[in-house]
């Protein structure tokens, strides 16, 4: 596959990924190295995360899916408060 | 002072049972009302929308919330609006809603706003008529939220939008999606309508602080941004900042 078309690939897949209810998420970004498909983003859950390894191996049977997505979990801040003047 | 908790784009899912709630506990202590803006859920499905609910039902302090895009997405956005409202959260499209705290009041102005892009670099109602609808759609938005905030004759005022109002704080984004990231539209409507603070979510790769033209304090509240469930902000009024009197001073 040339690169130009490994371009168009990618936009299609992230698309395809957004619109899908299993991940429905729209910051995800994702580059093909040969015969790898990297994911990256931040999802809120581990179920996120998953899904989007699945749904490329769905589009994609023949890749190999590096799934770099980070999973981060809301927590209380600790910091302080900014005082708005 | 009057604490406000912000917090944008928190993408509940039907996955994200007790994932929220935790983070929740004990935020009485540390500010008087939450705001939420928008991307309360993943895909806009009811089933989220039941999922959110029960994550905030229990929460002591005022919630109060805009819809983000992906709100939108299924195309049940009033379906979801009412679960989350049943929940005990005062949703806002377009429309203000006034909080006693401590003796003050607060007024917060909320729509979920649009694109179109930035001053110099934006989108015209000019041309087709899917461009025309597209440009519309973030001018009456904005004017809903000038009016809002106008009619707010209360202590301090807050708008509370999911789309940027300035590009200040999407620093760290493509510039070539500053335009499906906000409007200049909100920020002017801001300035005009008047506020002591905006909270906007949906650049989840931008920065916390920026400011309008007319120096109004900026924050993106996208979870993402801040790395928790949610930023405290001070506005002037009387008693103490929090628990703590070491709040940061900033603009």
């Amino acid at each position: 596959m040339s690169d130009t078309a490994d371009r168009y690939t990618e936009a299609h897949l992230v698309d395809a990924l957004a619109m899908d209810p299993r991940f429905g998420e729209l910051g995800a970004t994702i580059r093909i190295d040969g015969v790898v498909l990297i994911i990256e983003g931040i999802v809120p859950t581990e179920e996120r995360r998953a899904a989007a390894a699945v749904i490329l191996k769905e589009l994609v049977p023949d890749a190999q899916i590096d799934n770099r997505i980070v999973v981060e979990h809301p927590t209380a801040p600790d910091g302080e408060p900014e005082l708005i003047s | 002072m009057i604490r406000v908790a912000a917090v944008a784009d928190i993408h509940v899912g039907t996955d994200s049972p007790g994932t929220l709630k935790p983070a929740l506990v004990g935020i009485e202590d540390k500010a008087d009302v939450l705001l939420i803006a928008g991307d309360l859920t993943r895909v806009g499905a009811p089933d989220e929308a039941k999922v959110l609910a029960d994550e905030l039902r229990d929460t002591v302090v005022p919630i109060i919330a805009v819809l983000g895009n992906h709100d939108h997405h299924a195309g049940r956005d009033r379906e979801v609006t009412s679960i989350i409202t049943d929940a005990g959260v005062t949703m806002l499209e377009g429309n203000a809603t006034v909080v006693p705290v401590n003796g003050s009041r607060l007024g917060v102005a909320g729509v979920k706003g649009f694109g179109g892009g930035f001053a110099g670099a934006c989108a015209t109602a000019f041309g087709e008529p899917e461009m025309k609808v597209f440009v519309e759609h973030t001018r009456r938005t904005a004017d809903q939220l000038e009016r809002a905030l106008a009619s707010l004759e209360t202590d301090a005022r807050v708008a509370l939008v999911h789309y940027a109002p300035v590009p200040d704080t999407l620093e760290g984004e493509r510039l070539e999606i500053y335009p499906f990231l906000g409007s200049y539209l909100l920020g002017e409507a801001i300035d005009r309508g008047g506020a002591d603070l905006a909270v906007h979510g949906h650049a989840h790769a931008g920065t916390e602080k920026g400011a309008t033209e007319a120096g109004v304090p900026v924050r993106n509240v996208a979870m993402p941004v801040i790395g928790d469930a949610y930023r405290v902000y001070c506005l002037a009024g009387t008693g103490e900042c929090a628990d703590t009197d070491q709040a940061v001073a900033s603009r």
